[in-house]
C-alpha cells in the first residue's frame, strides 16, 4: 500500500467564545473538532457523514488551512501542512482543491465564468497567458457546460450549471484530491443527481481522490469507498462502504441510517426506525464520558456509568481491519454490538 | 518538495484549434454583467432614471459653463436694486443698444456692457482699449457703421491678436470712433508687469478714526478724463477688522492706484501683487458739529497731551511743517478746552482748518462732549497710472505706427482693464468657442439680477460648478480613504480590525462642525487656498461613514464562500481584496456616494453661508442663499433672488436623492435579475 | 391534552367530504421580464384525516400554491389568474381579508420550513402562542396559559410550564419546529399545511418531527397538505401524492401506486434520480438531463419536453392534460403526458428494477399509519 494522499492525525480545532478577559484569552472555547484523525488514499473517496455541528465542514476547512488547526496533522503526500502560512501553503494548493457547498455564494458574482476558471491558472502560472482561456473552454467542457457560455456571468446559470463551475474551477489546477463541503445538499434532487453522476466521471477519468462531506447518507453512498461518521467533532465511526451501511457498529450511525426516510412508502411504513431523544449537545458544553450517551438508546447492555465517565476511544474493530468504532459497545460486548 | 510534480500531461490538453473556433464563437454568447443588468433596471425606474437624466443636463451645464451666452456671474451692474426676470424673448437691459437713454449715453461708458467689449464684464481677462478716430467712409452713416478692416488689421498687426471692435460715431461730425478691446490671455501672465504710466494723479488720502474703532480712508483727486471729472471723494471700502478681508495697509503711503478714466483703481501692494482691487463707492462729506479739536503733527498718534494743540486756538505762530514723511515739531502749545470757538464749522472747513495748523502731515483729534471721538491725519499720496505692459506697449507700438502713416485714423486714447484671470485652460477654451459662437450677444438677466446687479442664471450655473465640483473632489477624498481603510480593517479583522474602528468611533466623537470651522479660519489665516482646505477636511469626515459602511460590506463578503475559495487557490490578500472584494463592495459605495454628495453640497453651502466657504469674487450656491436672505426685506420681496437658487438646489438634491434610491435598488443583489 | 376540547373526530376515511377543495387554481407574477406563470391549473381535494403530499423542485409552484390557499400572495406582483379555493363551503379567494385572517391560523393553518425565522425573536413562546388563542378563541390569561403549555406538551416539548418562558432563540432548532407545530395546532385546525416542515433540519431531527406530525394527525384527524421536495419524507406521511412540475400537476397517484408505478416520464426520473440506501451503490443514478424551464419564458407544449426520454413531436406542441388512468370506479391516478401507454410499456419491461419496493405492489397491503386512502393497484405490471 502507498503512502495516504491525505493523512490528518489527531486533529483539533477549538475557536474562542464569548467575551475575553482582561489578558485577551477567551473565557471558553468551542471544541469545533476534537481529535479527528483519517487516511485517504489516492483515487478513493471518503465520506465524512454528521449532522449540522458535528464539526465535519470545520475539518475540512482545517484541512485546506481556511482555519488554522489547533493541534495535530495533515498530511499531505507525507509532508504535513498544518499550520503553514499562506505562502507556505501555495504549492500544495495545486494537489488539493474544494468544492464549496452554496453555488450561489462560492462564485464571485463580478466576474465571468471564464475569467472565475482562468483564477487559478493565473495564481499558479500553470497555464501560459495566451492558452489560459482556451484551458477554461476545455474545462466548462469537461464539466458539461456549455463552452460557448465562456463570456457569461454567474448569475446566468442555475443552481447545478453553477454547482458545475465551481468543480471546474477546482478542477482547473488538476489536483490529486478535492474536498467537497456538501456539494450537493443545495440542489434539487434531479440536478444533484446530474452533480454526483459527473463527480463520479471526473474520478474515473482523472483518478481523483474526494474528501466527501455531507449529511445525507444515502448521497455519501454512492460516491465514496469509505465513510466516516462524525459526531460533535469526534469520528465515531469509520468503515468501508458496504460494511458501515449493511452493518453499522455505533448506536449513532444505526439511528442516522434508520432515520433516513426511505423514498419507499412499503419500507418507510414498515421499517422499525430508531428515533434518538433531544437535540445534539452544544458543543461549548459537551457531555462527559461519550458525548453520545445522553441520546444513545443501546447503553443500557452497559455498566451504569461507563458512557458518562469514561470517553471510549476510535478502535479497530476486532477481526475486521480496517473499521473503527469509538463506542463501549463494540470493546466491551462485541456480542451485543453486532446485534 | 515532496509530491509535486505534475503530472505529464493535461487532462484538458485538448484540441487547441477546435477549442480557438469556440473561443471565436463564444463572443455570441457573451453574457449581461451585474453592471449591465443594474443599469437595465436602473433605466427602468422612471423616477431614478429622470433624474439621473437632470443631473447629467446639470452637470453639463455647469461644465460648459464659459460657453453659454449669459453674462458673467461676476460682473456688476451697479443699479440700486435686484431687477426682476425678464422674458427670453424681451430685449436685454444689459446691452448698450437697450440701455435706458440716461445710461446709453455714455455708450463706451462705466456702465456700458459695450465699453467693454463681449466679455468686458466677464471680469475673467485683462483687457486693453484702443480709441481710434477715422473719418466716416464715403457712404457711411451714422447708422451703417461698420469697423473698418484697415484700422482692425492695424490693431492686430500692433497686439498681435484680433481685436473685438464696437463703433460710434466721432464727436466731430463726419468722424467715427472705434474702440479696439484687445484680450489678454491667462498665458499672457508671464508678460504682464506693472509700469509706472505717464500720468501722475495727486490722491489726497485722508485717515479717518471713528469711535467705534474703525478706520477709514477717504481719497480725493482730481481726475484727467474725459470729459474732465472734477472731484471726488470715494472711500476705500474695508474697515481694519478684516471683515471684508481687507488689510489695511500700515501706511497709506503704501496704496497705490491706477486711475482709469472715471474710476479709480486702489491696490494694495502688501503681499507683493496687484491682484487686490477695492470696490470704490462715491461718498458724500458729512457735517458734524465739533466741540474742540486737538491736532499734532507727525504720523505718530501722539500719546501724550503734551503732543496736543488746541485746534481751536489761532497758532502762535505758524507751522512750517510740510514734510510728509515725518511730522514737524511736536506741539508746543498747551491745550486750551475753555477757548471753544462759538461757531461750529463743517467738515470742508474743519479739514481747511485743520490743513492750516498741521500743514500736510499731522495728526487730528475731535473732542465731542470731552471724549476723542474722531481723528484726522492728512496726507498726499500721488497716485501714478500703472498700466499693465501690454497697455502700455500698445500705446508706444499704436502712436508709433500711426506715426509713420498709412493710417487715416488718430489715436483718441489707451486703456487698460485688469481681469482676475481665473479661468483655467478649460475655461479658456470655452470662453473661445463662446466668442465663436455667440460673438457678443448674451442674454438678458433670465432670472433676474441680484442686488449688485448680477445676473441670476449666470450665477446659478457659475455656482453650481464650485458645488457640484466641492462636493465630487470631497466624495473622491473619503471614497478613496474610506474604502481603503474599511476594506482592510475589514479583511483584516481581530484586533487590527477593532482597533482601526475605534479610531473610527473617536473622530466620529469630535464635533466636526467645529473643527472644520476652526481648521478652515486657521489655514486661510496662514494663507492656504480656502476651497483646498476645504476638500481636505470634508473628504477627512465623510470617510469615516464610508469606511464603516465599506467594513460592514467587506465583513459579510469575506465569508463567503467565493472569497473562501480565492484563498484556496491560494490568492494573494491583494488580489482577494482588488479583485474580489472592492467590485463586490462598489455598489454599495456607489448608492453611499449619491447620497454623500447632497450632504456634501448642503454643508458646503452652509459653510459660504457663514462666509467660511467660497470667497466673494467666486460663485456658490451657499453665497446666493446668503444674498437670497439679503434680499429679503419687509419692503419688498425679490423673490426670484431667493427662488430660483433654491429651486436649483432644491432639484439637484432630490434628484441626487431619488437617483440614489434608484441605485440602492438597481444595485441590490437580492433583486438581481429579477423584474 | 387534558384542556383540549375532545371534539376532533379521528380517522376519517378517505371518499369522505372534502375538506379542502382547490379547483383550477392559477397564480401568476407580474415582473418586469414578463409574466411568470408559477401555478397553473392546480386542482385537489383534501379529505379530512388525510395527508397530501407535494412533490416538486424549486420552482414548481408548490410553495406557491400553499400560499395561494393561504391568501398570503403578494398582491401586486402576485395575481390569482383563475379557480377557487373552497373550504367550508366557502371560497377562500374571495374572502376579505378580514374574514380570511380568522380562518388563518384558526381552522387552516400553516408550519413553515424555517423556524428560525417564523418566529418573532422578541417575544416569548408563550406570548406568540397565546396571541394565537387570542386572535381565534378569545381565549386569554391563564386559561390560554394552560392550553398553550398542553400544546407545547403535546409536541413533545420537555418542561412545557417553563418553556412558555422563553424566547425563540433559547431554543434549538427542532424544539423550534416543534413550537411552530404547537402554534399550527393550537387552535385544533382542519387543515394543515406543513410546507416543508423538516428541509432545514437534521435528520435524526426531522424523524422525530415527522413521527410527531403523524401522531398528532391521528389524533386529531388533521388533514395535512405536506409540501416537500424529499420523496422519501412524502412517501412515509403521504395517502396520495401529487407531483408538481413548472407551475403544473403532472402527476396525481395514491402513495404505493405512484412509487412503484410512476406514470410520468418527470416522476420516474425523479425517482431514479434519489440516491437511496437500497439498490447497487456503484450504479450510476439516472440523472434528468438539463435544467427546469423559466417560468417567465415558458415553451409550447409539455413543460417537461425539453428534459424527456420519451418525447414526441406531438409533446412540444400541446399540452397534455392531467387525465384519469384505468379509471374504474373512480378514478384515483392521473397522468399529464401523451406517451403514458408507451411508458407503462416501458416500465413494464425494465421490470421496475430501480425500486426493489415496487416489485410486490398488488395485493400486499402494509400496516400504514394511514392506510386508509391507499388503493391497491388494480393491475400488475
Amino acid at each position: 500500500m502507498s503512502a495516504p494522499l491525505l493523512e490528518v492525525t489527531d486533529l483539533h480545532k477549538h475557536f474562542p467564545v464569548g467575551e475575553r478577559t482582561l489578558m485577551g484569552t477567551p473565557k471558553s472555547w468551542l471544541h469545533a473538532v476534537d481529535g479527528v484523525s483519517f487516511r485517504l488514499e489516492p483515487g478513493q473517496s471518503l465520506g465524512l457523514v454528521g449532522e449540522s455541528g458535528c464539526g465535519k465542514s470545520t475539518t475540512a476547512r482545517a484541512i485546506v488551512g481556511l482555519h488554522k488547526p489547533t493541534s495535530g496533522s495533515v498530511r499531505v503526500n507525507g509532508t504535513d501542512i498544518a499550520g503553514l502560512n499562506r505562502r507556505q501553503m501555495k504549492p500544495f494548493r495545486r494537489q488539493m482543491q474544494m468544492i464549496f457547498q452554496d453555488p450561489y455564494a462560492s462564485l464571485d458574482p463580478r466576474q465571468t465564468v471564464g475569467s472565475i476558471l482562468m483564477e487559478p491558472l493565473k495564481i499558479h502560472h500553470t497555464v501560459r497567458a495566451g492558452k489560459r482561456r482556451l484551458r477554461a473552454l476545455a474545462l466548462l467542457d469537461a464539466v458539461g457546460l456549455n463552452p460557448r457560455h465562456i463570456n457569461r456571468y454567474p448569475h446566468e446559470f442555475s443552481g447545478g450549471q453553477r454547482q458545475r463551475i465551481g468543480i471546474a474551477r477546482a478542477l482547473a489546477l488538476e489536483p490529486e484530491l478535492i474536498i467537497c463541503d456538501e456539494p450537493v445538499s443545495a440542489l434539487d434532487v434531479s440536478i444533484q443527481a446530474q452533480v454526483l453522476n459527473l463527480l463520479k466521471d471526473l474520478q474515473e477519468q482523472m483518478g481523483l481522490a474526494y474528501l466527501f462531506i455531507a449529511h445525507d447518507l444515502a448521497v455519501v453512498r454512492h460516491l465514496c469507498q469509505r465513510v466516516a461518521v462524525m459526531y460533535l467533532g469526534r469520528v465515531v465511526e469509520i468503515a468501508d462502504r458496504d460494511e458501515l451501511y449493511t452493518d453499522p457498529k455505533h448506536p449513532y450511525t444505526r439511528a442516522l441510517l434508520s432515520a433516513i426516510p426511505l423514498p419507499d412508502p412499503l419500507k418507510e411504513r414498515t421499517r422499525q426506525r430508531i428515533v434518538l431523544e433531544g437535540d445534539v449537545p452544544s458543543p461549548l458544553n459537551p457531555p462527559s464520558g461519550c458525548s453520545f450517551h445522553p441520546r444513545c438508546v443501546e447503553r443500557h447492555d452497559l455498566p451504569e456509568d461507563l458512557c458518562n465517565t469514561e470517553r471510549p476511544g476510535l478502535a479497530v474493530l476486532p477481526g475486521s481491519g480496517r473499521r473503527e468504532c469509538a463506542c463501549h459497545l463494540n470493546t466491551l460486548l462485541p456480542t451485543a454490538a453486532a446485534t | 518538495m515532496l509530491g509535486l510534480g505534475r503530472r505529464a500531461s493535461s487532462h484538458f490538453a485538448k484540441d487547441e484549434a477546435k477549442l480557438a473556433a469556440l473561443l471565436s464563437d463564444a463572443k455570441r454568447f457573451k453574457g449581461e454583467s451585474l453592471w449591465q443588468d443594474a443599469w437595465r433596471r436602473l433605466k427602468r425606474n422612471r423616477g431614478a432614471f429622470l433624474s439621473l437624466l437632470f443631473l447629467i443636463f446639470f452637470m453639463g451645464l455647469s461644465l460648459i459653463a464659459p460657453v453659454l451666452p449669459v453674462p458673467s456671474p461676476m460682473a456688476l451692474d451697479l443699479v440700486a436694486e435686484p431687477q426682476p426676470p425678464n422674458w427670453p424673448w424681451e430685449a436685454n437691459p444689459r446691452l448698450a443698444e437697450n440701455l435706458d437713454p440716461a445710461r446709453k449715453a455714455k455708450r463706451f461708458g462705466l456702465y456700458s456692457t459695450e465699453a467693454k467689449g463681449a466679455f468686458a464684464d466677464n471680469g475673467w481677462q485683462h483687457r486693453s482699449f484702443i480709441d481710434l478716430v477715422r473719418p466716416m467712409a464715403p457712404g457711411e452713416t451714422e447708422d451703417t457703421l461698420q469697423p473698418a478692416a484697415e484700422v482692425s488689421a492695424f490693431v492686430q498687426e500692433i497686439s498681435g491678436r484680433k481685436p473685438i471692435v464696437y463703433v460710434k460715431p466721432g464727436e466731430e461730425p463726419g468722424t467715427v470712433l472705434e474702440r479696439h478691446a484687445v484680450v489678454y490671455q491667462s498665458s499672457d501672465r508671464s508678460r504682464i508687469r506693472y509700469v509706472k504710466g505717464e500720468q501722475q494723479i495727486p490722491v489726497r488720502l485722508t485717515q479717518m478714526l471713528t469711535s467705534a474703532g474703525t478706520t477709514a480712508i477717504y481719497a480725493e483727486w482730481l481726475l484727467p478724463g474725459e470729459p474732465p471729472l472734477t472731484e471726488a471723494v470715494e472711500e476705500l471700502g474695508y474697515t481694519n477688522e478684516g471683515v471684508v478681508g481687507v488689510t489695511l495697509p500700515e501706511d497709506p503711503t503704501e496704496l497705490t492706484g491706477t486711475v482709469e478714466n472715471d474710476r479709480l483703481h486702489l491696490a494694495s501692494r502688501l503681499d507683493g501683487k496687484l491682484e487686490r482691487r477695492f470696490s470704490i463707492a462715491l461718498k458724500g462729506a458729512d457735517t458734524f458739529t465739533l466741540e474742540g479739536a486737538r491736532v499734532a503733527w507727525g504720523d505718530e498718534w501722539p500719546t501724550d497731551d503734551e503732543a496736543w494743540r488746541n485746534l481751536l486756538e489761532p497758532p502762535a505762530e505758524p507751522e512750517s511743517a510740510m514734510d510728509v514723511e515725518s511730522g514737524t515739531e511736536p506741539g508746543d502749545e498747551p491745550e486750551d478746552p475753555t477757548a471753544a470757538e462759538p461757531e461750529e464749522p463743517t467738515l470742508e472747513e474743519f479739514l481747511a482748518l485743520a490743513r492750516l495748523w498741521t500743514g500736510e502731515g499731522g495728526s487730528l483729534q475731535l473732542v465731542k462732549n470731552g471724549k476723542r471721538s474722531v481723528a484726522f491725519s492728512e496726507r498726499t499720496a500721488t497716485a501714478q497710472e500703472f498700466l499693465p505692459e501690454p497697455g502700455l506697449g500698445l500705446r508706444a507700438k499704436a502712436e508709433e505706427a500711426l506715426e509713420a502713416g498709412g493710417l487715416v485714423a488718430t489715436l483718441a486714447s489707451v486703456d487698460h482693464i485688469e481681469g482676475t484671470w481665473d479661468l483655467n485652460w478649460f475655461d479658456r477654451q470655452l470662453v473661445k468657442g463662446r466668442a465663436a459662437l455667440f460673438g457678443s450677444w448674451q442674454t438678458g438677466p433670465l432670472l433676474g439680477t441680484d442686488g449688485k446687479g448680477r445676473d441670476l442664471l449666470s450665477r446659478i450655473v457659475w455656482g453650481s460648478r464650485i458645488s457640484i465640483q466641492a462636493s465630487l473632489i470631497a466624495t473622491l477624498f473619503s471614497l478613496i480613504i474610506g474604502v481603503t481603510y474599511g476594506a482592510f480593517s475589514g479583511l483584516m479583522g481581530g484586533r487590527i480590525d477593532n482597533l482601526m474602528m475605534r479610531i473610527v468611533d473617536v473622530l466620529y466623537a469630535v464635533p466636526f462642525i467645529f473643527v472644520v470651522i476652526f481648521l478652515l479660519t486657521m489655514l486661510s489665516e496662514m494663507g492656504v487656498d480656502r476651497m483646498k482646505v476645504f476638500y481636505v477636511v470634508i473628504g477627512a469626515i465623510y470617510w469615516l461613514t464610508m469606511a464603516r459602511v465599506v467594513r460592514g460590506q467587506v465583513l459579510s463578503l469575506k465569508n463567503q464562500e467565493f472569497v473562501e475559495s480565492a484563498k484556496v487557490l491560494g490568492a494573494s490578500t491583494s488580489r482577494i481584496l482588488f479583485v474580489h472584494l472592492v467590485p463586490n463592495v462598489l455598489s454599495i459605495v456607489i448608492v453611499y456616494m449619491t447620497l454623500t454628495i447632497p450632504q456634501i453640497m448642503l454643508f458646503e453651502a452652509f459653510l459660504s453661508f457663514l462666509g467660511l466657504g467660497v470667497e466673494a469674487p467666486q460663485v456658490s450656491w451657499g453665497l446666493l442663499a446668503t444674498d437670497g436672505t439679503e434680499a429679503i426685506s419687509a419692503i419688498k420681496v425679490f423673490w426670484w433672488v431667493v427662488l430660483f437658487p433654491a429651486l436649483a438646489m432644491g432639484a439637484t438634491l432630490l434628484s441626487l436623492s431619488i437617483l440614489g434610491d434608484g441605485l440602492r435598488d438597481a444595485l441590490d443583489p437580492k433583486l438581481r435579475g429579477k423584474d | 391534552m387534558e384542556t383540549q376540547p375532545t371534539q376532533a373526530a379521528p380517522a376519517v376515511h378517505a371518499g369522505g367530504p372534502a375538506v379542502l377543495e382547490v379547483n383550477h387554481l392559477g397564480i401568476r407574477f407580474d415582473t418586469h421580464q414578463g409574466s411568470v406563470r408559477a401555478v397553473r391549473d392546480v386542482s385537489f381535494k383534501l379529505a379530512a384525516g388525510e395527508t397530501l403530499g407535494i412533490v416538486g423542485e424549486s420552482g414548481s409552484g408548490k410553495s406557491v400554491t400553499s400560499l395561494g390557499i393561504m391568501g398570503l400572495i403578494p398582491q401586486p406582483p402576485g395575481v390569482i389568474e383563475s379557480g377557487e379555493v373552497l373550504f367550508d363551503e366557502q371560497d377562500l379567494l374571495k374572502l376579505k381579508p378580514r374574514q380570511m385572517r380568522k380562518i388563518r391560523g384558526g381552522q387552516v393553518s400553516m408550519i413553515f420550513q424555517d423556524p428560525m425565522t417564523s418566529l418573532n425573536p422578541l417575544l416569548t413562546v408563550g406570548r406568540q402562542l397565546t396571541e394565537v388563542l387570542a386572535i381565534h378563541e378569545g381565549l386569554r390569561g391563564r386559561k390560554a396559559r394552560a392550553r398553550c403549555a398542553a400544546g407545547l406538551g403535546e409536541v413533545g416539548l420537555p418542561n412545557p410550564e417553563a418553556r412558555l418562558d422563553s424566547y425563540p432563540h433559547e431554543l434549538s432548532g427542532g424544539m423550534r419546529q416543534r413550537v411552530m407545530i404547537a402554534m399550527g395546532l393550537i387552535c385544533n385546525p382542519k387543515v394543515l399545511i406543513a410546507d416543508e416542515p423538516t428541509t432545514a433540519l437534521d435528520v435524526t431531527i426531522q424523524a422525530q418531527i415527522l413521527e410527531l406530525m403523524q401522531k398528532l394527525q391521528r389524533e386529531h384527524g388533521t388533514a395535512i397538505l405536506l409540501i416537500t421536495h424529499d420523496l422519501g419524507v412524502v412517501a412515509g406521511m403521504s395517502d396520495r401524492i401529487q407531483v408538481m412540475y413548472a407551475g403544473r400537476v403532472v402527476e396525481k397517484a395514491p402513495v404505493v401506486e405512484l412509487f412503484g408505478e410512476p406514470l410520468h416520464p418527470y416522476t420516474r426520473g425523479l425517482l431514479t434520480s434519489v440516491p437511496t440506501l437500497t439498490g447497487s451503490p456503484d450504479e450510476r443514478l439516472t440523472a434528468i438531463d438539463g435544467q427546469p424551464p423559466d417560468l417567465a419564458d415558458l415553451p409550447p407544449g409539455c413543460s417537461f419536453a425539453e428534459r424527456c426520454a420519451f418525447v414526441r413531436d406531438n409533446c412540444r406542441v400541446s399540452s397534455p392534460p392531467l387525465d384519469a388512468i384505468r379509471g374504474e370506479g373512480e378514478a384515483t391516478r392521473f397522468s399529464a403526458c401523451f406517451e403514458v401507454d408507451r411508458l407503462d410499456a416501458h416500465g413494464a419491461a425494465r421490470d421496475l428494477s430501480f425500486l426493489p419496493a415496487a416489485q410486490t405492489p398488488a395485493g400486499h397491503v402494509p400496516t400504514l399509519n394511514t392506510e386508509r386512502d391507499i388503493q391497491p393497484s388494480e393491475d400488475d405490471a
